[in-house]
């Protein structure tokens, strides 16, 4: 089969970095920094969910139509938030 | 193509590698529907985190956000072992493959049985959404049917996650069956890469409704 065997160290240097981005999630709960507590929680989220896609799904290495697919879920629910968070935020 | 490997292909398919990667892109386009699926609670909780934020604060200070984050250690070392079983089947190694599929099940039962803990205390504390929801407000302004309302996203967004996670240990111990009967090979692996696939989507489920729902406002 054509698929890449990644190296062991790949998949555990990739779950320390998780690892650590949690620690990183934990830390910043603890300062008071308002809106911006969400704002790098998410954030932070965010990276980790890459990390999981690119080396433990094999988006990295995986066909370019993957990317579509998984950006296409990504996408459709950008659309849902931001179409109808525009009515929410603008009534009055 | 050997004999061996032409008994393999369905028939539909020219070759074995093309007929893995339809698998894994099938995944990829079921994945794309969960994330509209868990999308729509999500996006409830936008809208009414974005019009009740002090309720929301309220209510997510009452969660136990050690447990949460704990569970998603347990999570994270979950998709290492799930990942770590792809690659054995990968590469033909059998034991490792049958080990590593018993730890991510175990791992998963681990985090079940945290959230079930979670969810005992919830109980005891009145949390639950419905008649005997009690919240003991330190506020006066609060609103406490506003604080129920985050329960009810609450208990909506994890027991779903929680069924996603029950279905993922079902299929991996079918898995870990089909591993034992010898049904793997590296020339036939799919069922396992795609397990590791949802595996790990439902990872990152957890990995966005961790902050979402127990780190509002900092602690």
């Amino acid at each position: 089969m054509s698929e890449t065997v990644i190296p062991i160290r790949t998949y555990v240097l990739n779950w320390a970095a998780l690892m650590l981005l949690l620690i990183a999630t934990i830390g910043f709960d603890f300062m008071d920094l308002g809106w911006g507590n969400t704002a790098i929680a998410l954030g932070i989220a965010v990276v980790k969910a890459l990390l999981v896609a690119a080396f433990f799904m094999h988006l990295r290495h995986s066909a370019r139509l993957n990317w579509v697919f998984a950006f296409a879920g990504i996408f459709w629910l950008g659309i849902l938030i931001t179409l109808a968070m525009s009515d929410y935020v603008t009534r009055t | 193509m050997t004999e061996a490997r032409a008994h393999l292909l369905e028939e539909q398919f020219d070759t074995l590698e093309q007929q893995h990667e339809s698998c894994v892109q099938g995944m990829w386009l079921f994945l794309a529907t969960e994330v509209l699926f868990f999308g729509g609670l999500i996006f409830s909780y936008i809208v009414y985190r974005y019009q009740y934020p002090r309720e929301f604060m309220a209510g997510s200070h009452h969660l136990l956000m050690p447990l949460g984050a704990a569970n998603t250690g347990v999570l994270l070392c979950s998709s290492l072992s799930m990942a770590l079983a792809v690659r054995a089947a990968q590469s033909g190694q059998r034991g490792k493959l049958i080990f590593f599929l018993l730890l991510t099940m175990a791992l998963g039962a681990a985090f079940l049985s945290i959230k079930g803990v979670e969810y005992a205390t919830d109980w005891r504390e009145g949390l639950v959404p419905g008649e005997h929801f009690m919240f003991a407000s330190p506020d006066p302004q609060l609103d406490g049917r506003k604080v129920e309302l985050f329960f009810y996203l609450y208990f909506a967004m994890t027991s779903l996650h929680a069924i996603h996670m029950l279905i993922g240990i079902g299929v991996l111990t079918v898995l870990t069956v089909l591993a034992w009967r010898r049904r793997f090979s590296p020339e036939k692996y799919t069922a396992v890469e795609v397990a590791g696939l949802y595996w790990h989507f439902v990872d990152i489920v957890w990995i966005f409704l961790f902050p979402l729902l127990y780190l509002i406002g900092h602690h």
